[in-house]
């Protein structure tokens, strides 16, 4: 069999498994992103209890390796608490989830707080001038002027969350990789089939940057 | 209108204010002078909560905004206050600018906000920009758009910290004589300022300010042409 024999046969599990890969990545981006919404706003709070909270998040979840909170999550706790019997039979994705969401999270609560940080303090001066809130002046002037600034620093995060998703093979998630791993075991086709699904991992990836790149177009990034 | 009751600010060691007191009656225009660092922006700051006072009492129309209970926003609607650098909300139009406080704090509907901000961008002169950016402006034209987004909310008196100083010459005049309409049309107004030739012709009143205290108030007439105090003539003398 030759390269495109190998690969086209192996296609429909590389497919499925690139669909996993692709369901992961959204579900733990969406939750990583309001969760790092919520800890930024936490670490910038003027509140030191809840400053401090913000800290110890950042510093734990970005503080460890990925694959030791995956590990964490879906080996050590269930040893005290019985999650795996609560959300049997969705405990593998439920904790694969959670515990990219919690690691990515953790960088976007930094990359919230800069953009936020990044937005003249004249703005939200004028914002509590004309009588707006706190919470007013957040929604409707600060963060819509913080977020286009966030918006390469977070696709870099939800390119590296695409890539994490890598290791939930760990934990048995048929992702891409595991998929192929799978393939690999039952027709030895090491160099064909990691081809294969390098080329994968780099299409996704490439959509998610032409999608990010039409988005700062409309957003007219670089006009200010 | 506004009450001042012994005012101090400190910030750390550095004293900035010290035991200010001043009362602005409604109608007036009161104009704040001094040199640089002499507190004056920080006292205009004081006067709507942007900066807290470290010891005093400010009333605005009755309501005591040094006082911890005091709902800040509340006050602040009825004060409106320009800046130095105008502070336009880059990400909004120029109709947008105008219409989000009375939008948002005022809960006036769309098009109600549209219609008077039409208004007031014709008293401005700037009716043809109002789907432009903020930058898409001259400095000029965006501190006339701050001004209408101060009046939009029909404040009870106008805040101007500095309004023409990071302007380029040629666009001094656009902006007071905007300011020198409303003073005409009986607005209060504080206004912190350099320039000389507005605080002469339209200031009811001028304060001088150094090192944080008011050295010197009394009328344009009498502070420019017979000035009392010694900084004050060497104040004046340095800049006219």
């Amino acid at each position: 069999m030759n390269f495109f024999q190998i690969v086209s046969a192996a296609m429909p599990q590389l497919i499925k498994g690139a669909q996993l890969t692709v369901w992961y990545s959204i579900a733990s981006i969406i939750l990583a992103t309001v969760l790092g919404l919520a800890f930024a706003l936490l670490k910038l709070s003027r509140f030191a209890i809840l400053r401090r909270i913000g800290e110890i998040y950042v510093h734990i979840f970005r503080g460890l390796p990925l694959l030791v909170e995956i590990f964490y999550i879906y080996f050590a706790i269930p040893m005290i608490l019985p999650m795996h019997k609560w959300f049997d039979p969705y405990f593998t994705p439920i904790a694969g989830i959670i515990a990219l969401a919690l690691n990515e999270g953790a960088y976007i609560t930094e990359i919230i707080r800069a953009g936020i940080l990044a937005v003249d303090r004249g703005q939200s001066e004028a914002a509590l001038s004309i009588g707006m809130t706190g919470p007013q002046t957040m929604r409707f002037i600060i963060l819509p002027q913080a977020f286009k600034r966030m918006v390469p620093p977070l696709v870099n995060q939800f390119i590296q969350t695409i890539k994490d998703t890598s290791l939930l093979s760990a934990i048995s998630v048929t992702e891409l990789t595991r998929s192929g791993q799978i393939i690999i075991s039952t027709n030895f086709a090491s160099l064909q089939i990691w081809t294969a699904i390098a080329a994968v991992y780099l299409i996704i990836i490439l959509l998610l940057t032409a999608l990010s790149g039409y988005l700062e177009r409309r957003w007219q990034i670089d006009k200010r | 209108m506004i009450n001042v009751n012994n005012i101090t600010k400190h910030f750390g060691q550095h004293r900035v204010l010290h035991d200010i007191s001043l009362e602005i009656k409604p109608q007036e225009v009161v104009v704040i002078i001094g040199p640089s660092g002499s507190g004056k922006s920080t006292f205009l700051r004081c006067l709507n909560g942007l900066e807290k006072v470290s010891d005093g009492q400010i009333f605005v129309n009755n309501r005591e905004i040094t006082h911890s209970k005091t709902n800040l926003s509340h006050v602040r609607k009825e004060v409106g206050m320009v800046f130095q650098r105008f502070n336009l909300f880059h990400h909004l139009s120029v109709l947008e600018n105008i219409t989000i406080g009375p939008r948002k704090v005022l809960k006036v509907s769309q098009q109600e906000a549209e219609k008077r901000a039409f208004t007031l961008l014709e008293k401005v002169g700037l009716k043809e920009k109002a789907g432009a950016y903020p930058d898409q402006l001259s400095g000029g034209q965006q501190q006339r758009v701050a001004i209408a987004r101060a009046l939009a909310m029909n404040p009870i008196v106008m805040l101007f910290d500095e309004p023409t100083s990071a302007l380029d010459p040629e666009m001094v005049g656009e902006v007071l004589a905007v300011m020198k309409d409303l003073a005409r049309e009986g607005m209060t107004m504080a206004v912190v300022t350099h320039e000389m030739g507005f605080a002469r012709e339209v200031g009811d009143r001028v304060l001088f300010m150094d090192d944080g205290v008011i050295v010197e108030e009394n009328t344009p007439n009498e502070i420019f042409n017979n000035p009392k105090e010694e900084r004050t003539k060497l104040f004046l003398s340095k800049i006219l």
